[in-house]
């Protein structure tokens, strides 16, 4: 199982309701491999330009000990403008300097332990840049898994106040001001907010709560259209999400609970256990599943309303599609639902 | 989504087809000379364009690309390229036809019969996008030579406006052809299938409903946004932009044969989605129903804003009295409008024209009106009284109407007569009568003589008495577009949040050279 968890965390919150889904990102089963196994052809995959120009553009940030970067976040007042130092726990493969996952953990708790302890002009000299900060999900949801924080600024005040840190998130897309998408600018945040949420388990976890303390509001690092120049979105309030993460990590814990006697170590069964439980299609399936199309096909079997549009399936309530069309066809309504479907459909 | 938008897709899916879901078209169909279909694509993780296509829809389609959009030079040599296509299109005044005798350029009228029916097609939001993120990148170009620079800017001022345009409520110049097909049609499909063109105009195609269903499902593999599908990026165009890189940089002339190689595996792909645009304008043509009868109103407004918003700029800009200071405050700046009042009155113009396509398009559309009736913006009911009015001509209505449908409307509350708009007055009094209906008063205004027909009669005659007539909210349209006109006083109301800051200063340019460069820095050296 692939200890970096944040893709199949996103896996399971973009449709928690559906059994296989869950099943596939808390025991670690690729739905492309149980697409495949039902002879579908999922167009998986990124663009090679499209990840080369990832790599880059956050390459660019963190080059010269970041220094394109603190410009950005001083020029938006998300750093004051005498910050100074900059951690680099990036991994190699990304341009910095830890060999692992496991190692930049080490490094990011060593950071937190002596940030927590220091004092006078260490403690003011504290880096108030880390990159690539590496946190791990609790033991019982995904077998402790691990995943980096793309960025995490650090407010270092002399004692007894505490030290502040702010998640940042980093996305390659460019920012259009009030145009810039929407649903990208809502899983950028989601993403912020789980990380607030886990590192501030994480420091209350090693009992530095009172030294160290996470603030509810976070920043996004977009770029400018057309450049490599970083566009910052500071004063990203991150609560309702950071509250989202929390929801999401219970009721992913409950579900690992109930799954927890059903481990299972072959791929093929663990494919059949995932194609056996039960799916409930949504719109939102299309963007992320590989067996979205199969499930669609066995809703429009099935006459479920969410085949059309969970919109729809919302609309219609107990009805399935069989039941509505007929009702609209001049079937007399047998129940209070019915009734009132075909008061709001005449 | 509405109720009805809801039963409508439940309808498209009993039927197997798309279902239209208006009784008229909201935007006008013209000659194929009025329109330019343009598609673009680009480099995934990019943003600004790799390829596009561009031609009228009854023409075959020109194609220009770049083959490494990532270089800036290249990349700005392309843009001047396809420039024209664009700033012929929305009418720049330097590529107009040329001014009659004895005009210049920067004096002439605008062409308002020109360039009012004017289109642009697209196939879909990200390519409408793509008009953004080119004015992002050019409108604001500094380097290079000045007549290229002069030219990448003008169509990034252009593509800017164009951008601005198609964000304006009711506007009909710049068409999202998978947008305008879903204002058209219901669809059998979750909102989010809705987004791909190809799955739309599948659907739209013959065949029952399970036959639609495969076709749509085989369409939507395809990709129709400006990113191409990564594997096609994989295996078309990587190794060839690579090697026309390597030759590059070794200025082997082997990297004109590589620029043309990727240049062909990029129009297959331009020329799938202006093909797809150019079927949906084809669809769109060939519906049955008949253009909005209101619509001239909204298309006078739309040529408002092409002259005030976008040409007088423009046209200004070509005056050589003008500094390029002055110049410079005549073109939008793509990220900001730096002042507040501006912003407020452009918030007021998209307000009014948000009202002015309700007001005149719902008189033109049953479906529309259906709806508005639904909404209980208005009210339908038989008159059963007819009584002298307020003032001398006026008349008084009393209609029984049944008290179970909606209805927004108060006393004081204008309406106007469906089918004789200009026939409206106020309502005098909503009561319900003892047997449980709901009687409103309505007090009619005066007609002209002229007016008076068999089938209308004057408002004060017995004749309407058991007529069944429907009356509808009568918007006031204008008041957002005066109060957009307010919003630039700084003594009016608002002032304080609209003038609160101060202007930014211009920065000077000195009129005159300074000096020779060696003089400046000796002086500098003190």
């Amino acid at each position: 199982m692939k200890r970096d968890v944040r893709r199949r965390l996103e896996q399971f919150a973009s449709n928690p309701r559906c059994d296989a889904n869950v099943r596939s990102a808390l025991h670690g089963v690729s739905m492309e491999a149980v697409a495949r196994s039902v002879g579908l052809d999922p167009q998986v995959g990124q663009s090679p330009f499209a990840l080369l120009r990832g790599q880059q553009f956050e390459r660019g940030l963190f080059d010269d000990d970041a220094a394109r970067l603190r410009r950005a976040l001083i020029e938006r007042k998300v750093l004051p403008g005498n910050a100074t130092g900059f951690l680099d726990l990036r991994l190699k493969a990304q341009g910095g300097p830890e060999a692992s996952l496991q190692s930049a953990r080490e490094s990011f708790q060593t950071f937190l332990k002596s940030a927590a302890k220091a004092t006078g002009e260490a403690r003011l000299g504290l880096p108030t840049l880390v990159a690539g900060p590496v946190l791990t999900t609790p033991a019982n949801i995904l077998g402790e898994g691990l995943f980096a924080i793309d960025v995490l600024t650090v407010y270092p005040n002399p004692k007894p106040a505490p030290i502040f840190f702010r998640v940042g998130e980093v996305k390659v897309y460019p920012d259009r001001g009030g145009f810039t998408d929407g649903g990208e600018l809502a899983g950028a945040r989601a993403q912020a907010g789980l990380y607030v949420h886990v590192l501030k388990g994480e420091v209350t976890a090693l009992g530095l709560d009172r030294e160290l303390v996470v603030l509810d509001d976070g920043f996004l690092v977009l770029a400018r259209p057309g450049s490599n120049q970083p566009s910052v979105r500071g004063g990203e309030d991150l609560r309702h999400q950071a509250e989202r993460a929390r929801t999401m990590f219970a009721r992913a814990a409950a579900h690992a609970l109930t799954l927890a006697d059903d481990v299972i170590e072959d791929e093929g069964e663990a494919i059949a256990a995932v194609l056996a439980a039960p799916t409930h299609y949504g719109d939102g399936c299309l963007s992320f599943c590989e067996l979205a199309d199969r499930c669609r096909a066995e809703a429009i079997a099935k006459g479920l309303p969410s085949a059309l549009g969970e919109d729809l399936a919302r609309f219609l309530g107990p009805l399935d599609l069989h039941r509505a069309l007929a009702l609209l066809h001049g079937a007399p309504a047998t129940n209070p639902a019915e009734e009132d479907f075909v008061r709001r459909a005449t | 989504m509405s109720a009805n938008d809801l039963l409508d897709r439940l309808r498209a899916w009993d039927e197997g087809r798309p279902v239209p879901t208006t009784a008229a078209l909201p935007f006008p169909r013209v000659p194929d000379a009025q329109r330019l279909v343009v598609a673009f694509v680009r480099m995934a993780g990019e943003s600004s364009p790799w390829g596009v296509a561009a031609g009228a829809p009854d023409a075959k389609p020109r194609f220009y690309t770049v083959p490494e959009p990532r270089n800036a030079d290249l990349h700005a040599a392309f843009v001047e390229s396809f420039s024209a296509e664009i700033l012929a299109h929305v009418g720049h005044p330097e590529h107009l036809p040329p001014p009659a005798q004895g005009e210049s350029a920067t004096e002439r009228p605008f062409p308002r019969e020109l360039l009012a029916s004017r289109q642009l097609w697209m196939p879909g939001s990200t390519h409408v996008e793509m008009l953004h993120l080119l004015d992002f990148r050019y409108t604001l170009a500094m380097t290079g030579e000045e007549q290229r620079l002069k030219r990448v800017r003008a169509l990034g001022r252009a593509c800017g406006w164009l951008f601005r345009e198609s964000t304006r409520p009711g506007q009909v110049r710049v068409h999202d052809a998978t947008a305008r097909l879903r204002q058209l049609y219901a669809f059998p499909a979750e909102t989010v299938r809705q987004q791909h063109l190809g799955y739309l105009l599948a659907w739209l195609g013959s065949g029952d409903r399970d036959a639609r269903l495969a076709a749509a499902a085989r369409a939507e593999k395809l990709s129709v946004g400006v990113t191409m599908h990564p594997e096609y990026e994989r295996s078309a165009l990587l190794a060839r932009l690579e090697d026309f890189n390597a030759r590059r940089r070794a200025n082997d002339l082997g990297a004109f044969a590589k620029a043309t190689e990727i240049h062909d595996a990029l129009v297959s792909e331009l020329d799938r989605r202006w093909k797809l645009t150019v079927e949906a304008i084809r669809a769109v043509d060939a519906d049955p129903r008949p253009d909005n009868p209101l619509l001239p109103q909204v298309v006078a407004l739309g040529a408002n804003e092409c002259q005030f918003q976008y040409w007088a700029h423009e046209q200004r800009a070509l005056r050589a009295d003008l500094s390029p200071e002055e110049k410079k405050r005549l073109g939008s700046h793509p990220e900001t409008d730096f002042s507040p009042p501006r912003a407020a009155s452009r918030y007021f113009a998209h307000l009014h024209a948000f009202e002015t396509a309700n007001a005149e398009l719902v008189h033109g559309d049953e479906v529309l009106l259906e709806r508005a009736l639904d909404a209980g913006n208005g009210f339908s009911g038989t008159v059963t009284a007819v009584a002298p009015g307020s003032k001398k001509g006026r008349a008084q209505w009393t209609l029984e109407t049944s008290s179970d449908d909606a209805l927004r409307l108060r006393e004081e509350s204008k309406v106007c007569l469906i089918g004789a708009r200009k026939r409206g007055g106020s309502i005098v009094s909503v009561n319900t009568t003892p047997e449980g209906k709901r009687e409103i008063v309505v007090d009619l205004r005066g007609v002209a003589k002229k007016e008076v027909t068999a089938a209308l009669p004057d408002p004060t005659s017995a004749a309407w008495v058991g007529r069944r007539v429907r009356f509808l909210d009568d918007a006031v349209v204008g008041l957002s577009l005066s109060k957009g006109m307010k919003v630039w006083n700084a003594e009016g109301p608002g002032s304080w949040l609209t003038h609160a800051a101060p202007r930014p200063e211009a920065t000077e340019i000195p009129k005159e050279p300074v000096g020779d460069p060696l003089s400046v820095v000796k002086a500098l050296e003190g």
